[in-house]
């Protein structure tokens, strides 16, 4: 029974002629003593018959067929004539190549996409103009308040405030540099209270005042803005000296301050600051 | 009788490839000539195998031109060692599959899977068919039942008269594996057939 499942298993390749002849030979033998692999056998070739017959019907089919024709379409389909010479120099790779180029080139340029590519570009345009119109209107429109959500004299007012305090912490710190010139009796001393500090300290302080300015000009702190002007002087000279001062530059300094009253009039400016506080 | 011959000296040639390796040289080297023999050559085997697959010649005539392009294309893979006959069969297997699988798909969705049933039993009722042109048809249709591999070992094996050792290179599957796909489509195709064979045996 095992056996005979074995050479069933043997019949298609036996009918097609692919057994080697040690096979063969063995299947026959079995064949001569089974009747019933017999039979299996002839139905296996009914089917086996059948198929070489429409096999050979396929190819009747095809008979009528002019292939000298067939092949001339096939090579005109595959390499085009006109562009024969430049893709024979280098068919295959070449050819891919080539059309990927045209598919990557025509991809987005293509007749089809010219809609989306326009209404991107329309898009790009439209949006920038929205874009800039709005923030024109909030930065010019902001001033008389006619779309603007926060009331323009409150705006002015915390600005002014802003200001306010700014210059009243300049004039804090600029006089306690000044206070360290006029009590101390030397520029040894000096040095010794701020080692290197002074023009730093005026470095940086005048920065500060750069950014007042605007500020005390709009507020018409004319007071203020002339006694931070004379500090700032005062400050350039400081900021231009090397930090060991001579006593001379030193004595200089010292005179310039007390000629002009600086600190009080800071004192003075201050208070009037201060009590102006909203 | 005359085309088989033929098909089989252009085997024989095929096989013996010196001829056309020195093609394919040809044509990486940008010889058009050497394409169009190269066609000429090869064309009868591949609109065979697409040819049966369909039982159509227009969809058979895309497959072969299409099959020539994707060759034309890949020249520059091709591996001297191999078989040049089986590595563009394999390219037509490929394309067939796809095709067919489109094809079949559609065709189910209108029409069922009852093709067979409805031939038997057309076959039963009727006897103006003679034998032979009955059994061919509903082979025709039992062949188009089997599955892919099955299919294609069938077809090849018998319409394109091709060897195990041959098939196994195209399909990629051993030797082995092609005799028995070989042999159980001839069982299942046998199945088809076996209430004709005992009514006219």
């Amino acid at each position: 029974m095992n056996r005979c499942k074995k050479v069933i298993n043997e019949l298609a390749a036996y009918l097609s002629g692919e057994l080697t002849e040690r096979d063969r030979q063995a299947v026959e033998s079995h064949l001569k003593k089974c009747p019933s692999c017999r039979s299996e056998l002839e139905e296996f070739r009914i089917v086996v018959d059948a198929a070489d017959l429409l096999g050979a019907e396929l190819r009747r089919d095809l008979g009528d067929i002019d292939f000298e024709i067939l092949s001339e379409k096939i090579t005109a389909g595959t390499i085009p004539s006109d562009s024969k010479e430049r893709d024979a120099r280098e068919p295959g790779r070449r050819k891919d190549d080539s059309r990927r180029r045209a598919l990557r080139r025509s991809r987005y340029f293509s007749p089809q996409w010219r809609p989306v590519l326009a209404g991107v570009l329309a898009g790009l345009i439209v949006g920038t103009g929205l874009t800039v119109m709005v923030f024109r209107m909030a930065s010019s429109g902001g001033r008389d308040g006619a779309d603007y959500a926060v009331n323009p004299a409150f705006l002015e007012r915390v600005e002014y405030e802003m200001a306010r305090r700014e210059t009243i912490d300049y004039l804090d710190q600029s006089a306690y540099l000044l206070l360290d010139f006029v009590q101390a009796t030397s520029p040894g001393e000096m040095q010794l209270l701020q080692p290197g500090l002074s023009s730093e300290r005026a470095r940086e302080l005048m920065s500060r005042k750069k950014y007042l300015n605007p500020q005390l000009e709009k507020f018409r702190l004319a007071k203020a803005k002339a006694i931070c002007d004379q500090i700032e002087l005062l400050f350039y000279e400081l900021a231009d000296m090397s930090d060991e001062l001579t006593d001379e530059e030193f004595a200089e300094i010292r005179r310039f301050i007390e000629d002009r009253q600086i600190l009080l009039t800071i004192k003075i400016v201050k208070k009037e600051l201060e009590k102006s506080e909203v | 009788m005359n085309s088989l011959t033929l098909d089989k000296k252009q085997g024989e040639q095929a096989r013996n490839g010196e001829d056309t390796y020195a093609l394919v040289e040809r044509i990486r080297a940008g010889d058009r000539e050497a394409f169009k023999s190269l066609a000429c050559l090869y064309q009868k085997q591949v609109f065979l195998l697409a040819y049966s697959f369909f039982k159509n010649r227009e969809d058979a005539s895309d497959i072969v031109q299409e099959t020539f392009l994707r060759c034309y294309q890949k020249i520059h893979l091709f591996d001297r060692s191999k078989n040049f006959q089986n590595w563009i069969l394999q390219i037509t297997k490929n394309l067939c599959i796809d095709w067919y699988r489109r094809q079949h798909s559609r065709e189910n969705r209108m029409t069922g899977e009852k093709s067979v049933e409805e031939l038997n039993l057309s076959s039963k009722t009727s006897d103006r068919f003679d034998r032979a042109s009955d059994l061919q048809t509903i082979l025709t249709e039992g062949i188009k039942t089997l599955s892919d591999k099955q299919r294609l070992v069938f077809v090849m094996k018998h319409f394109n008269n091709l060897k195990y050792t041959e098939i196994s290179e195209i399909l990629n599957i051993a030797v082995g594996t092609v005799k028995s796909l070989h042999f159980k489509a001839v069982q299942n195709l046998r199945t088809t057939l076996s209430p004709h064979m005992g009514r006219t045996a």
